[in-house]
């Protein structure tokens, strides 16, 4: 049994995009869709009540809150973002994110991207030990 | 010595030595007058002392007459004229001169005044004069006076010079004989003992006493005869030596109070001695006797005259030295007045700059008046300058400082220093009109001749505080426009933020869907369809292109550059060497100066260098032999580095738009670009606060030239 994959994606364009992508390549893991922050700590955590919405809506909260939590402390997270900001990278990684990866805006290179990230996490990488 | 200094010296001399001299005189007199005093007194004690001794000395006198009248042998022989008792007579007689020097003669005269016996004193001792010598004293007034008498009583006799004796040989001396009558059993006068006492020897001890004193002592009787004189012997009795001292001296008498006389500028005190006085009752007629006390002249004159000549000497003496002043105070006076005259017409010469001085100067003495103002200060505080003159310089402070003034007035004098213009005080001045301005004031200590002098200059602040104001204002201004521009920045990277992440996100679907689109549905579009899907991704495509060079356009305006030594050189081959591997296909010719060494922010001056190398790849790929060139010049103040390619070059006309974002001078088609690399170049250039243009001509290359800010 493969393990899921967690997209937290806010925009539904990069959202159906990005699962059309995985579609692409093959990538047979599940995959759960997280809208926004939220959603993404109730799949984790299955609380929902973790924090006001306002604040749970920023992905950083999202690697944050993982990052504190003894069970998704050592979690993969991929940074995926339109974003070339040297601010929004420099905070990411020190959240503790484990690959920033801009999206292009050709699909082509996109669908690359995404190619090479399955590639690479799902195969190349050992995940760390359960707890 | 100038004419000149000799009449001021003069001028000075003449009223200071009458002035001296007048005082000289002034105790010449005191002098003397003190001098007349002291022997006055002198005189006083003399005379009263010398009258205690006389007096003291008489008594044993008296009792020597008593002594040689009651000799035993003397009793018998004028009871029996036994000649063998007049012998004995004689023998005690002379025994008792031989002992009592002080006696002249002793003798034994009858009732009719003949000698009957006599001593005499000798160079040889006392001798007994022999009978043949013995002489009628007869007509002595001391005969008649004795046997007058009773039984011991004493009769003293005038002083007698002895100029009568023949016997006795000069020196003579003055002797005075007391006589004591001798009566028989039955009280029959038998003659009269007489002894004649030598003056002189009396009075030893008075003559001792006037010893060292400037004066003489007489000894007179009634009659003016002297006992004791002048210590010249031979002396004519005092009335002639003195005739009006005499008369008031007999005038005076009898008293035996001392009392004073002067003639002729002589002094005298007299006084009477009481000869008769009743001591043991015995009583003592004859004349009074009277001391008299007689500055000596010659003393006098001797003493005058060494006081006349010891003022003599400070006279010459102070003479001298007034002159010596004189002519010294004259040279100093003379001097003074050159001083003076080069002062003043050093005045006059510094006088025009004080006037065209730019600012009002107002110089005052250390009391704090005003001794000179210029004309600027006329004008500044609004009043004449005879309406300045003398007056306290607190009339130009405001009412509210001047006690203040005052005060920091005392304390610069205390510690007198220059003090620059305008030391950051807000000082303010009063003029006529009551109303203040704004002024600086330097102060400065100036010597003037002997006195210090406060020069003060004053300078009108109005303008520069209306121009600091005007300053102040635009800074708030400008404070007020930096927060706006802070906050349009700040707005500004929230919109290149958006830009970035939400434009570009419409853009990849625009470009994703129309992927699928193609993909899924692909064969029904045919190929029209097909070059429309490709034209939008295209498009949307290059809008992603414009947006993140855009944003970086923008990273670059707002990032915060971090100035370091760079080698220009290096980095220019590190980009070269990525374009080489980016474009293999190319052929480029590069030459590199090296040691191009700059002070830069290396990330920004790579972003520059890139785009510039990337446009000379770019407009170089028509020709077959590329070639691309990067170093340095020397022009003007900085050091200008290029980027010179051979490539199609363009229009010099075109060159202001060259910098400008999204301008192309070029076909997209054939060189494909955004528009905006040059403006992120100018920017990063324009950081460093640097310049750059370009020199091209079609067809000929261009050249790409940029100076960097303390780049070296």
């Amino acid at each position: 049994m493969s393990r899921p994959i967690l997209l937290v994606e806010d925009n539904p364009d990069d959202e159906a995009l990005t699962l059309r992508a995985f579609r692409k390549h093959q990538i047979s893991n599940p995959i759960v869709v997280a809208h926004d922050g939220v959603e993404a700590l109730d799949y984790l955590f299955g609380t929902g009540a973790h924090a006001g919405r306002d604040t749970a809506e920023q992905p950083q909260v999202v690697l944050l809150r993982m990052r504190a939590d003894e069970r998704t402390r050592l979690q993969p997270v991929v940074v995926l973002t339109s974003s070339m900001e040297e601010r929004d990278r420099l905070e990411s990684y020190q959240l503790g994110c484990n690959s920033y990866v801009r999206k292009p805006v050709d699909f082509d290179e996109f669908l690359d991207a995404v190619r090479q990230l399955g590639l690479y996490w799902l195969l190349m990488n050992e995940p760390p030990p359960r707890a | 010595m100038t004419p000149a200094v000799a009449r001021r010296a003069l001028a000075v001399f003449l009223p200071l030595a009458a002035l001296v001299a007048g005082g000289l005189l002034l105790v010449r007199q005191a002098e003397r007058r003190a001098h007349g005093a002291e022997l006055r007194a002198s005189g006083q004690r003399l005379v009263v002392l010398g009258r205690e001794i006389i007096e003291m000395r008489l008594v044993p006198v008296r009792a020597d007459l008593r002594y040689l009248a009651a000799q035993p042998a003397l009793r018998r022989w004028v009871e029996h004229q036994d000649p063998a008792d007049r012998a004995d007579v004689a023998e005690g007689y002379r025994v008792f001169a031989a002992h009592r020097r002080i006696y002249d003669q002793v003798r034994f005269l009858d009732v009719s005044g003949r000698e009957r016996i006599r001593v005499d004193q000798t160079p040889d001792g006392a001798a007994v004069a022999p009978e043949q010598e013995l002489r009628d004293e007869g007509g002595r007034p001391y005969v008649a006076g004795a046997l007058a008498l009773t039984a011991g009583q004493i009769y003293v006799a005038p002083f007698d010079l002895n100029l009568a004796s023949e016997a006795s040989e000069p020196p003579r001396e003055p002797t005075v004989s007391f006589a004591s009558p001798v009566f028989s059993s039955r009280g029959e006068p038998r003659g009269v003992v007489v002894s004649s006492l030598l003056g002189q020897r009396l009075l030893e001890q008075v003559v001792a006493l006037g010893r060292g004193f400037p004066i003489d002592l007489w000894l007179v009787d009634r009659d003016g005869n002297w006992l004791l004189g002048p210590r010249s012997a031979a002396a004519p009795s005092f009335p002639q030596a003195h005739p009006e001292a005499w008369a008031v001296v007999r005038a005076g008498l009898p008293s035996d109070r001392e009392r004073v006389v002067a003639e002729d500028g002589q002094l005298f005190v007299f006084s009477a001695v009481a000869v008769s006085a009743a001591a043991r009752g015995v009583a003592m007629p004859g004349s009074p006797w009277i001391l008299i006390a007689q500055a000596s002249e010659a003393a006098l004159a001797a003493r005058r005259g060494a006081l006349d000549r010891r003022l003599l000497e400070a006279a010459a003496a102070l003479g001298l030295l007034l002159a010596v002043v004189s002519w010294l105070v004259a040279r100093q006076w003379d001097a003074r007045l050159a001083a003076q005259h080069a002062t003043a017409a050093s005045e006059r010469r510094f006088g025009s700059l004080l006037e065209s001085a730019p600012d009002a100067i107002v110089v005052s003495d250390l009391q704090g008046r005003i001794v000179l103002v210029n004309a600027q200060a006329e004008r500044l505080f609004g009043y004449r300058r005879d309406e300045l003159l003398d007056q306290p310089v607190e009339r130009l402070v405001p009412a509210r400082y001047q006690g203040g003034h005052v005060r920091h007035r005392e304390g610069y004098l205390a510690k007198p220093h220059p003090r620059p213009l305008g030391e950051g005080l807000d000082l303010r001045a009063l003029r006529k009109d009551g109303s203040e301005i704004p002024v600086a004031i330097s102060l400065s200590p100036v010597a003037s001749g002997d006195q210090t002098l406060i020069f003060s200059d004053v300078r009108d602040m109005t303008l520069t505080r209306q121009r600091e104001h005007e300053i102040r204002g635009l800074n708030e201004r400008l404070a007020v426009d930096n927060a706006r521009l802070e906050g349009l920045n700040t707005e500004l990277e929230a919109f290149s933020y958006s830009v970035s992440h939400d434009l570009r996100a419409p853009l990849r679907a625009i470009d994703g869907f129309s992927q699928a689109l193609l993909e899924d549905v692909g064969e029904r579009l045919g190929e029209e369809g097909h070059d429309q899907l490709a034209r939008i991704r295209a498009a949307a495509q290059r809008m992603g292109q414009l947006i993140d060079d855009l944003t970086e356009l923008s990273r670059i305006t707002r990032a915060e550059l971090a100035m370091a030594e760079v080698d220009l050189s290096r980095l220019a081959a590190e980009v070269a060497a990525e374009l080489r591997e980016e474009q293999p296909e190319r052929l480029v010719s590069l030459a590199i100066e090296p040691g191009l060494a700059v002070r830069a922010d290396a990330r920004l001056l790579r972003v520059a260098l890139r785009n510039l190398l990337a446009n000379a790849w770019k407009f170089t790929a028509p020709l077959a032999e590329a070639r691309v060139e990067v170093g340095a010049e020397e022009g003007g103040e900085r050091r200008a580095y290029f980027v010179r390619d051979n490539g199609v070059g363009f229009d010099m006309q075109h060159a202001t738009r060259l910098f400008r974002a999204f301008e192309r001078l070029h076909d997209a088609r054939e060189f494909p670009g955004t528009g905006i690399g040059l403006a992120i170049v100018q920017r990063v250039i324009y950081r460093h606060g640097g310049a750059i243009w370009a020199e091209a001509r079609p067809g000929a290359g261009a050249t790409f030239f940029f100076t960097l800010q303390g780049a070296r």
